[in-house]
């Protein structure tokens, strides 16, 4: 396999994991004022995700670099193309990082709600956004034969892209949902299983949709490999809404983390071995070998990769044994 | 981008060569250490100035005194060090990017020996200044430790550039390099003479008196802050018209696809963000200097208010 597969493959595992953890912080989020209703039942919800939030953002980061280094034509194409939308991105993440350290700092309940609806607002945009984002990289964007992105912002906005970027929303807010069952206890744990159950049906119904509109605006379903991990995707979150009925709701995470997992992998693949799509000519798109770095740099990049992901993986498995707990009235720290 | 090394231009592109030459870049080895302790003496001189704030009301707990002397011997380190890397910087800047330094000194026609300026009415059309006080000597003895020593002027390095790298202009922005350059020694200075008459007056035991050089303590928190920033701005803007020198300029490293009016837009949301957020940063921190770690009323209060506030970071 040679290092531009190897790159590829990796900043895909970057994204899953990304998508598989921060889509229950983003869920979270948006539930924070569907599920809060007083302060102290917000601040349980803050704290179940409070020692995870930022660490699951270094999945992001590290895909976004890696991008830059590996792959620095597609991280000129994309950053420069997507310029707009990855502003909203950004400044939606700078907010939310902000609410969740300034909220507890201050004690008036105008401040703290003025936050609290910051932590939705930018949570809820974010899982939005992220959907269009990726449904536009397998839809495929202008890009031409200099491989440059032709087109406006008003380009990555259609009725498909609108689609994912709600069904992401939706599948976020239900893996919120099972993840406070999970941390949260009281109210709270009785308010997320009761609302698991209709988000789960929205998520998978949407999901479907998304999944019927991509088989006509994408090749995705050209790649075999890809109808398999969608049909697992299927599959694992069908399995996750039962095991939620039933109230298991650590392996309904896992089930419905798995089944993000192999929708994001079901996305790589169909992207493979292209980057980004171009919707003016095949010919055009970026793909592993015209967009990458020399081979010099990528294998220094694999040898500091091949050292550092597993530290930043075991650090994070740590916090998250650490934090085990559920979350109650007696351990608020934000 | 300053000192490119460890290349080759290949496809049109420069592709590593070395990663041991971009870690063993000399320039690295100037600038790094200068950054890293800025960013030391920065957190000094903020809780040198908190610390003196609470002794300007007279709070007699210990951790003041103690606070106060930490951050005052950590200010003066960090900032001789900041200094020292800094001359080591300028040194090696005369020799290896003398445009920079030039620009920075506003020294259109090189001299030996130099003098430093210490103001200067500079005429970037005509290439001249028309009005400047400085100290002989000084600029020649800051770049080579010696009275005497030829240093280049922005003339004559715009002429060996136009042979080197064909016709254009080579000069930077020279008022702002300039201004930039002689805030950022400035602060730097008034940061080591606040720190050094701190000390005295901390070992004589008569600080607590001292309310004038107490409340320039607070306000020096702002010196570092700007220190950093000019010496960020300096060393970015002097090396235009290259972003990265010698292989890529400003003009065509822009971006094709990004409109003039995209990038205006992001500015102006980030400058209202960082806004809003420097404002609403102050304000917490005004709130939370008051809050000492012993008599700690804040959480006091918040005990009384709601038994389930048992935390709090």
């Amino acid at each position: 396999m040679d290092l531009g597969t190897i790159w590829f493959i990796l900043i895909a595992t970057l994204f899953i994991g990304f998508f598989f953890l921060e889509g229950f912080d983003f869920g979270v989020g948006t539930l924070l004022v569907v599920l809060g209703k007083k302060d102290v039942e917000r601040r349980i919800i803050i704290n179940t995700i409070g020692p995870f939030w930022d660490g699951n953002e270094v999945w992001l980061i590290t895909a976004g670099g890696a991008i830059f280094a590996a792959f620095p034509i597609w991280y000129a194409t994309m950053f420069s193309g997507f310029y707009l939308a990855l502003l909203v991105i950004l400044v939606a993440l700078i907010l939310r990082g902000v609410a969740f350290e300034f909220r507890s700092k201050y004690e008036g309940s105008k401040w703290r709600q003025n936050w609290d609806y910051i932590i939705f607002g930018s949570s809820s945009l974010l899982s939005v956004l992220w959907g269009v984002t990726f449904a536009n990289l397998i839809k495929g964007v202008p890009i031409d034969n200099s491989m440059n992105y032709v087109g406006t912002f008003s380009n990555l906005i259609s009725i498909y892209t609108l689609v994912a970027g709600v069904t992401t929303l939706l599948v976020f807010m239900y893996h919120g949902a099972i993840f406070l069952s999970l941390k949260a206890d009281g109210v709270i744990e009785k308010r997320a299983f009761k609302i698991a159950k209709p988000l789960g049906r929205c998520a998978i119904i949407s999901w479907t949709i998304l999944i019927i509109l991509t088989y006509f605006q994408t090749n995705l379903f050209e790649s075999k490999f890809a109808i398999v991990a969608i049909i697992c995707a299927f599959i694992l979150i069908d399995l996750s809404r039962h095991l939620m009925t039933i109230r298991k709701s650590k392996l309904a995470l896992l089930f419905n983390g798995l089944s993000i997992a192999f929708t994001v992998t079901a996305l790589f693949l169909g992207l493979f071995p292209r980057v980004m799509v171009s919707s003016i000519n095949p010919q055009y798109s970026l793909t592993i070998s015209n967009a990458s770095s020399s081979a010099n740099t990528l294998l220094l990049m694999t040898k500091v990769a091949v050292i550092f992901v597993p530290i930043v993986i075991a650090y994070q498995i740590w916090s998250y044994w650490i934090f085990r707990k559920r979350v109650t009235k007696k351990d608020l720290e934000y | 981008m300053h000192q490119p090394v460890g290349y080759v231009i290949k496809n049109g592109r420069a592709e590593m060569t070395s990663f041991s030459a971009l870690i063993a870049n000399p320039h690295l080895w100037v600038q790094f250490p200068h950054t890293v302790f800025s960013g030391i003496s920065t957190g000094a001189f903020f809780v040198l100035g908190i610390s003196a704030y609470h002794m300007i009301k007279k709070n007699k707990e210990d951790w003041v005194k103690s606070s106060l002397k930490l951050s005052l011997i950590i200010a003066i380190i960090s900032t001789i060090l900041v200094a020292g890397f800094g001359d080591a910087q300028g040194k090696y800047l005369v020799k290896n990017l003398p445009m920079k330094m030039a620009a920075a000194e506003a020294l259109w026609n090189s001299k030996d020996p130099a003098p430093l300026g210490i103001v200067a009415l500079i005429d970037e059309k005509n290439k001249k200044n028309l009005f400047e006080i400085g100290i002989p000597n000084l600029l020649s003895f800051m770049s080579f430790s010696k009275f005497t020593g030829k240093v280049e002027g922005i003339n004559d390095i715009q002429a060996q550039y136009v042979q080197k790298y064909g016709p254009g202009n080579y000069i930077p922005p020279v008022t702002l390099s300039f201004y930039t350059f002689r805030l950022m020694v400035g602060s730097g200075m008034v940061m080591l003479l606040i720190s050094f008459v701190g000390l005295y007056y901390y070992k004589k035991r008569t600080i607590y008196g001292k309310i004038k050089l107490l409340k320039l303590m607070v306000l020096s928190i702002a010196l570092p802050y700007i220190a950093n920033s000019t010496g960020w701005i300096l060393t970015e803007v002097s090396r235009t018209p290259w972003i990265v020198f010698g292989l890529l300029k400003l003009d065509s490293a822009v971006s094709p696809t990004v409109s003039a009016g995209y990038v205006l837009t992001s500015l102006i949301v980030f400058f209202l963000l960082y806004l809003v957020l420097i404002v609403i940063d102050i304000k917490l921190m005004l709130k939370f200097v008051k809050i000492t770690p012993i008599n700690n009323n804040y959480i006091k209060l918040n005990k009384n208010k709601a038994e389930e506030e048992s935390l709090w970071i």
